[in-house]
């Protein structure tokens, strides 16, 4: 009983910490309802940000070289600037300069250099440099405490109306590609302190097409982020949309937003909800857009991740374009369109593509397989089901590097909790599937080259090794002890063969014994089953103590999925009670030993198989096995039983 | 026994005279504006005064200067500008601070307010005090009928300022106990108080003054000059953008300070806490004689999440755990957004909530930073990290086939 009780304490402990600390496993996570979804891209993820941003060429003041004057006004502009930055702190051992003193100490510097005949890209510099000054001198009277952000609300229009002159005017003029990208960054900034979002965007989104744009792709798109902050302004959208879809990158960015919106407060919420609806419909009349390149291709990416997040599969599955078709994302998106609305043969061709692509980050892969297992599964194809489960399980031993694939990152940006071993592979294996399942297993298997897989106790072995062994368990369930015996041998088990060749004799025995000695025969063969117990019928090596964790019933995730059917998860339910039946030992000793004892009646030797048959039901580990009502009557009947007088008295 | 009695007498008046004229003391907070549409966070609490941020303090500041739309109920309220000049204000403002003076008080008369004073919030080097005193007698000129309050950085409490003639011009002073000292000197923002140090300095002035206490936090950039902090950064978005906690402990005034790092970044977060604005709030009382309260930079709009809203600082009690569904408009499905209000939004461990549905869920898409699990077919627990900072947290969007209920199933806050 102590050791019952311990191991009782381990297992709820065990189960306990595997989902406190977990996962340990992976299970069933095709039924989950989190697990089918697109992937959680950032805004800069759908936008195709790189990696890591390149250094351009210095701005307009901040670089160096040139002639004396242009180094000068370089550095009183730098004045200027910093005092924006990193003016005075209360702790400020020196005296910081007067802002007016800055600025005017500034534009003197920049009058002095274009006065002493620069060339002309100094010149432009120069220029530049003008209004970039006053769009300093602007921030810096208006930049809040503490914050140092100037924001629309701070912004007194007049100083930001006059440093928007300022560069409409240099960039209409300028001939520098780079100054010009530069002035027209600086224009946007104009435009956004002036509360004219939509003029900003236009030219950040030029800015991001232009490949020799000297304003960084990261830096752009944060100034993207800044126009429609949180506050829901990004529903001003609305009056402006047929601006937006004229290309497919300015398009995107549309969708970006209703696809990742973020509002505050409920009138915010509808009419977000009601800018993405236009913004699909704008789509809809937009179908040019789809065949633009590799932006269109981000464009379908995007529309069909809009469709999903409100819900219209069906739609998502009409965005098609060229170029997105075969991309793995694509192909995963569709995946779960298919599968959700419960069309799992449409569902499979898209998952296996994207489980077999080298450009399918890893993730992107394990989640495919894992998918496939419900997609076999509903289509009633035990093999293929169990065949994905070893390729995911020599997968997930022995990854691949990275979560990086040809520098894309992950698409999976959510928690991550399919890293562990699948304990569906031995459910598959020892309740779900039935014997042909398994024979018909054995032969794809051997078809092929070997999926070798790396077990906690086996070290190295193969899926053929572990359907073998399978079966001969199975075999032995059966009382088809010689078949065992023979599987046992051919793969290796020298102990288990030894053990079913002994029950082979045993039963052998029994069925030659003469009548008054079979009864004796069947105890000895009782006694056997129940003396070596997880050594004939439990399969040892495929559970590592967590065959508990894995029941639909009983088991910590003792629930239906809404995607499995009540025929479905009864038909479960059912196996699992066989298998918990069918590989206790001491189950299947009580059932014949009982026999027995009605059989030999009130007879010493009846009396003998009645303790045995209590012994074999006290040692019974009910959390596994269950039935403890059962095994409490019987255990209570046998006891009764024997608390009556023997036979034949004394 | 009577002279006896009348030395009691005398005692007793002078105790009661004592205590008349100690000052009542009273909560004050500022509200700064920092939004076009910045609403003040809600609150039962209603303090005696709020410095309201109404401009800054230099010519085309002044002209612009408003009474903002909305602002947190009070019993009175200040009219507060703010300069952020290394040199005090020229004399020449006052006549202009003046006239912007009358014209947002009227303003705010036509909103029902009577604005009772103004505040000045100016950041003068020490060195300069004689020429800000002379501002500030010029604005009294100006202004003679209104209070006149000013803000005070502890530096200008050394030896040897004109820090007594710049509180001799004033009706009040403010003395900042927040961002002393440079960040890179001290992962804070609000500053001890040491008592055995400031009694005295405050009470040598003779003039009533209030304690300006942080209950605002900040992320910054965990190294580098300057520290950038990010105004608008929201720790449950950081959270969901792949950053993880690193370290967490308290600093000597009872903040929260965390380390995060991820995507080859590493941020630092200050966060104030019940016991840091309570040690502050005890030790400005223990200052007792001039002091007339604590003042609270400051109240938080209701987008923001790292300042502790006036209910935070009042009570103890947090707010109930409550579960908002609204329907996504999603067709053909159905779809619901869903959001939890936090009771601890700086909890130092995770939030885990059941949520239950009244029919099965198909599908969910997670919030960013938020974790789901299912655990039936209509069930979903859900796990918002630890330090989320935001009162709310939205869950993800829910899918099924018909609009179902929610409700929360059980909780482990």
């Amino acid at each position: 009983m102590r050791k019952l009780a311990a191991a009782l304490i381990f297992l709820v402990a065990g189960a306990k910490i595997a989902e406190a600390c977990g996962p340990f496993f992976v299970l069933r996570a095709g039924l989950e309802l989190q697990f089918w979804q697109p992937y959680a891209k950032t805004h800069w993820q759908l936008l195709g940000l790189p990696g890591k941003s390149k250094p351009g060429p210095a701005f307009a003041g901040m670089g160096n070289g040139g002639k004396k004057e242009l180094e000068a006004a370089r550095k009183t502009y730098q004045e200027v600037e910093r005092w924006r930055a990193q003016h005075f702190e209360a702790w400020d051992q020196q005296p910081a300069p007067l802002l007016a003193d800055t600025v005017a100490a500034a534009r003197r510097a920049i009058d002095a250099a274009l006065a002493a005949r620069p060339s002309e890209v100094e010149a432009e510099e120069l220029r530049l440099l003008k209004g970039k000054v006053t769009l300093r001198e602007g921030e810096s009277l208006l930049v809040m405490s503490r914050t140092k952000v100037a924001t629309p609300v701070r912004a007194g229009p007049e100083a930001f109306q006059r440093a928007r002159e300022e560069f409409a005017a240099f960039v209409s003029g300028a001939k520098s590609d780079v100054f010009r990208s530069e002035g027209r960054g600086w224009l946007a900034r104009c435009h956004y302190l002036l509360g004219e979002p939509h003029k900003a965007a236009a030219i950040y989104l030029d800015e991001l097409d232009n490949r020799s744009s000297t304003l960084d792709r990261r830096t752009l798109l944060q100034s993207l982020a800044l126009l429609f902050p949180y506050n829901g302004s990004a529903a001003g959208l609305a009056d402006h949309l047929e601006d937006y879809f004229d290309t497919p990158s300015h398009a995107l960015y549309v969708l970006s937003l209703v696809t990742n919106p973020v509002v505050r407060d409920e009138n915010e919420r509808r009419s977000m909800a009601a800018v993405g609806q236009k913004a699909l419909d704008a789509i809809e009349r937009h179908k040019e857009l789809f065949a633009k390149g590799e932006d269109s291709d981000r464009l379908a990416l995007a529309t069909m991740r809009a469709h999903l997040y409100r819900g219209d599969l069906r739609a998502a599955l009409r965005i098609d374009t060229a170029g997105s078709r075969s991309l793995p994302e694509t192909r995963w998106m569709r995946g779960i369109a298919y599968f959700l609305m419960g069309e799992y043969q449409e569902a499979e061709p898209h998952l296996l593509a994207v489980a077999d692509s080298k450009e399918s980050p890893e993730r992107a892969r394990t989640l495919s397989r894992l998918g496939l297992l419900v997609v076999y599964q509903k289509l009633g194809r035990p093999v293929d089901q169990l065949l994905m489960a070893f390729r995911h399980q020599s997968g997930f031993l022995d990854p691949d590097d990275s979560s990086e694939v040809n520098g894309e990152v992950e698409w999976f940006n959510a928690e991550w909790d399919y890293d562990a071993s699948l304990l569906d592979l031995p459910y598959l294996l020892d309740i779900q599937l039935d014997d042909a399942a398994l024979e018909a297993t054995k032969q794809a298997l051997a078809r092929r080259p070997p999926i070798v897989l790396n077990d906690w106790d086996l070290g190295k072995t193969t899926a053929a090794y572990l359907v073998d062994y399978a079966l001969a368990v199975r075999a032995s369930r059966r009382g088809e002890y010689a078949q065992a015996a023979a599987i046992y041998e051919a793969i290796g088990v020298p102990a288990r063969a030894a053990r079913s060749k002994t029950l082979v004799r045993l039963a052998a025995a029994v069925e030659s014994a003469p009548r008054q000695e079979r009864l004796h025969r069947r105890f000895e063969l009782a006694s056997y089953l129940a003396d070596n117990t997880e050594r004939i019928l439990f399969n040892d090596i495929l559970w590592h103590r967590m065959q508990t964790l894995s029941f639909l019933r009983g088991g910590p995730r003792s629930y239906r999925p809404a995607v499995l059917s009540e025929t479905e998860m009864s038909g479960l339910v059912e196996n699992e009670r066989k298998t918990r039946d069918a590989q206790e030992e001491r189950w299947q000793a009580f059932l014949m030993l009982d026999g027995i004892v009605q059989e030999a009646g009130g007879t010493p030797f009846g009396r003998r198989a009645a303790l045995k048959a209590i012994e074999c039901l006290d040692r019974i580990n009910t959390d596994r096995f269950e039935r403890e009502k059962e095994i409490k009557e019987a255990s209570a009947r046998l006891v009764a039983w024997l608390a009556m007088p023997a036979k034949g008295g004394r | 026994m009577r002279p006896a009695a009348a030395v009691i007498a005398l005692l007793l008046g002078s105790a009661c005279a004592v205590r008349s004229e100690r000052p009542r003391w009273e909560t004050a907070y500022w509200y700064w504006q920092h939004a076009p549409r910045a609403v003040p966070v809600e609150s039962s609490e209603r303090p005696d005064l709020v410095y309201v941020q109404v401009g800054t303090l230099s010519a085309p500041g002044l002209a612009a200067s408003r009474w903002p739309a909305r602002v947190p109920p009070a019993r009175a309220y200040v009219a507060t500008w703010r300069s952020d000049e290394a040199a005090p204000p020229s004399s020449t403002l006052a006549p202009v601070l003046a006239e912007s003076y009358q014209h947002v008080a009227r303003e705010a008369a036509r909103a029902g307010i009577e604005v009772s004073g103004l505040q000045l919030d100016v950041d003068c080097p020490t060195r300069r005090l004689d020429e800000y005193a002379t501002f500030l007698r010029a604005v009294r000129r100006e202004i003679p009928a209104a209070t006149l309050s000013i803000t005070a950085l502890l530096d200008w409490f050394g030896r040897r300022t004109s820090v007594a003639d710049v509180v001799a011009a004033v009706d009040e002073y403010v003395p900042q106990f927040y961002d002393v000292r440079p960040p890179d000197q001290r992962a804070g923002i609000a500053e001890p108080i040491d008592l055995l140090r400031w009694r005295p300095t405050f009470e040598s002035l003779g003039k009533k003054y209030r304690v300006g206490i942080a209950s605002f936090g900040r992320v910054q950039r965990a190294a580098g000059t300057p520290r950038v902090a990010y105004r608008d950064a929201s720790l449950l978005s950081l959270w969901g953008d792949g950053m993880s906690l690193r370290k967490a402990e308290s600093n000597e005034s009872g903040e929260t300070v965390l380390r995060l790092e991820g995507r080859g970044r590493a941020l630092e977060a200050v966060l104030p806490t019940p016991e840091s604005v309570g040690r502050a709030i005890h030790s400005v009382r223990e200052l007792g004689g001039s002091c007339v309260g604590v003042a609270f930079f400051r109240w938080p709009s209701q987008d923001e999440s790292l300042i502790l809203t006036p209910d935070e600082i009042a009570s103890d009690r947090r707010p109930i755990q409550q579960l908002a569904v609204q329907d996504g408009f999603c067709a053909p499905r159905a779809c619901a957004d869903l959001r939890l209000t936090l009771g601890d939004r700086f909890a130092k461990e995770p939030t885990v909530v059941t949520l239950v549905a009244s029919g099965d869920i198909e599908y969910v898409v997670a919030a960013a930073g938020v974790r789901l699990r299912q655990t039936s077919a209509r069930e979903v627990e859900v796990t918002v990290p630890a330090f989320a900072g935001s009162r709310e947290a939205s869950l993800g969007r829910a899918f099924s086939r018909s609009a179902n209920d929610y409700r929360i199933g059980g909780f482990n806050p």
